[in-house]
């Protein structure tokens, strides 16, 4: 096999159980849930129905399909339905088809409430996932939907009618790895990684390296904080405290940050970088989210790290613990005395 | 769907997400956006894209009461949605000059007009002012220089109720 043949294998078509994927299913769909019900909630309808027609600027899909304003009572409509969704794509169930249709609407929606005035980068990676995880076999293991597979095909060889299961889908084996569970997990990891690039590559297209000095990360924070302090009421306490840090100090986040940023799809060649990139990118939200004040929710709770946990390594270890577990009693009720 | 992808198929579509994740930030914001503006999911993340100076402008509103205490007041009183928006909408309306700053000067004297129970640490404000003021973030966060550099009365208008006189200009 060549060399490009074998690179190409590794990174972007791995052999992987169908473990990770549904993993990456379940937490997406109860943050989802979680996240956007309750307070969430009624900010989400209040800022997309009740602010001026003026301020309406629509973008992406929204603006592709030429969509109008929604009325409140099909916004809302369609908000519960997502919230409805996000349990029913959590637990797996008809994911064929409910997987598909759920990443449509959380994306329409989330590209809904970015027309209002101003773009929230903190919901490009939400809003991207949904559709991928949504178009994936990401239920055919540890989902109601490959139970209820192994409890039809049960019944149709006892000899009864299978209903339902063509609608189903397949059951995959956790425990068996195939590259069509791989690949769609590299390609969640690629974008996620890809959108931090994207970030590196803006900063270094404006400033080229002097990105790294940490001039424009500090001209950043106190931009951030005079909107705080002015329109918001109040900065983070921590802002005046930077502007006394050494500068060596600024140089090391700004420099580091960048080059998190711009290497971050390197994880995809090698799953150990994984562990060092979700430390580094929890670092860099807290961080970010400590001095500037700004909530990348999904990050800060490490939930966008989730693609790039070898849950299938886990899942194996838990097995083989259940099975010693299962085996040392019995071990010690055959030992001699 | 992606199951049903033989090795080819995903490798295209492998492709095709990454370079959409990747063209904003590599062949400009028209590539998403007719008009250049920044778009959803795909960006090109406009924030970095700019270099900031080290002294900056701001729009922001603020009251006064009768004896010239200064209120800062928050976006709440004039958006539906976060702080974000407010900001954004502030400065696209003194982009547009069409009068909607004043309009906003006017919402928000007239929600301090109604004396609510929430505005309530506001309730002595007697005149809404829309400005444009300059900070050094450097010298105002350390103390050094708390004032604006320099303020740029946009929009001013009375709270109903109060014995302002209505008007704009600069200071």
């Amino acid at each position: 096999m060549s060399l490009v043949r074998r690179l190409i294998d590794r990174a972007l078509l791995p052999e992987r159980t169908p473990v990770p994927l549904a993993m990456i299913r379940f937490f997406f769909g109860a943050w989802m849930a979680w996240a956007y019900s309750g307070r969430v909630r009624t900010g989400f309808l209040r800022t997309c129905t009740q602010t001026s027609l003026d301020h309406f600027e629509p973008v992406g899909v929204v603006n592709w399909f030429g969509v109008e304003p929604l009325s409140e009572a099909m916004l809302t409509g369609w908000y519960d339905a997502m919230l409805v969704l996000s349990v029913l794509f959590a637990i797996g169930l008809w994911h064929r088809i409910i997987g598909p249709l759920y990443g449509v609407l959380v994306l329409f929606l989330l590209t809904y409430r970015n027309c209002w005035g101003f773009v929230y980068h903190t919901d490009n990676i939400l809003a991207m996932q949904a559709v991928l995880v949504g178009l994936s076999p990401a239920s055919d293991a540890l989902s109601v939907d490959s139970w209820l597979i192994a409890h039809l095909e049960r019944r149709k060889a006892a000899g009864h009618r299978g209903w339902g299961l063509d609608l189903l889908g397949t059951r995959g084996d956790p425990t068996v790895a195939h590259w069509k569970y791989g690949w769609p997990v590299q390609l969640i990891v690629l974008m996620i990684t890809l959108t931090y690039s994207v970030a590196a590559i803006a900063k270094l297209g404006a400033q080229g390296l002097q990105w790294g000095t940490g001039h424009n990360l500090l001209g950043h924070i106190g931009l951030n904080g005079l909107w705080y302090e002015f329109i918001a009421g109040d900065a983070k306490p921590i802002t005046g405290q930077i502007f006394e840090w050494p500068m060596w100090v600024m140089n090391v986040l700004a420099a580091g940050s960048l080059g998190l940023e711009l290497f971050a799809p390197l994880v995809l060649l090698d799953r150990r970088l994984a562990v060092l990139f979700i430390l580094a990118g929890l670092g860099l939200h807290w961080g970010i989210y400590m001095t500037m004040g700004i909530p990348f929710v999904y990050h800060l709770h490490g939930y966008v790290y989730v693609p790039f946990v070898p849950w299938d390594w886990l899942y194996d270890g838990w097995r083989r613990f259940q099975a010693w577990r299962a085996r040392a009693p019995a071990d010690d009720e055959t030992a001699p005395s | 769907m992606f199951d049903r992808l033989g090795r080819t198929g995903a490798l295209i579509v492998i492709l095709v997400v990454g370079a959409a994740v990747l063209a904003p930030a590599l062949w400009g914001a028209r590539v998403i956006s007719p008009k250049g503006r920044d778009s959803f999911p795909l960006s090109w993340y406009p924030m970095f894209s700019r270099e900031i100076k080290e002294t900056i402008l701001i729009h922001h509103v603020v009251g006064f009461d009768s004896e010239g205490n200064e209120y800062r007041l928050p976006y709440t009183m004039f958006t539906k949605g976060g702080m974000n928006e407010g900001r954004a909408r502030l400065n696209r309306m003194a982009r547009a000059r069409s009068g909607k700053l004043r309009a906003t000067c006017k919402t928000v004297a007239g929600r301090l007009g109604q004396k609510l129970e929430r505005d309530r640490e506001y309730h002595a404000v007697e005149r809404v002012e829309v400005v444009l003021s300059r900070y050094n973030p450097r010298k105002y966060f350390t103390g050094e220089e708390p004032d604006a550099i320099r303020r740029t009365v946009k929009a001013r208008c009375p709270v109903p109720g109060g014995a302002v006189r209505d008007g704009g200009g600069s200071r």
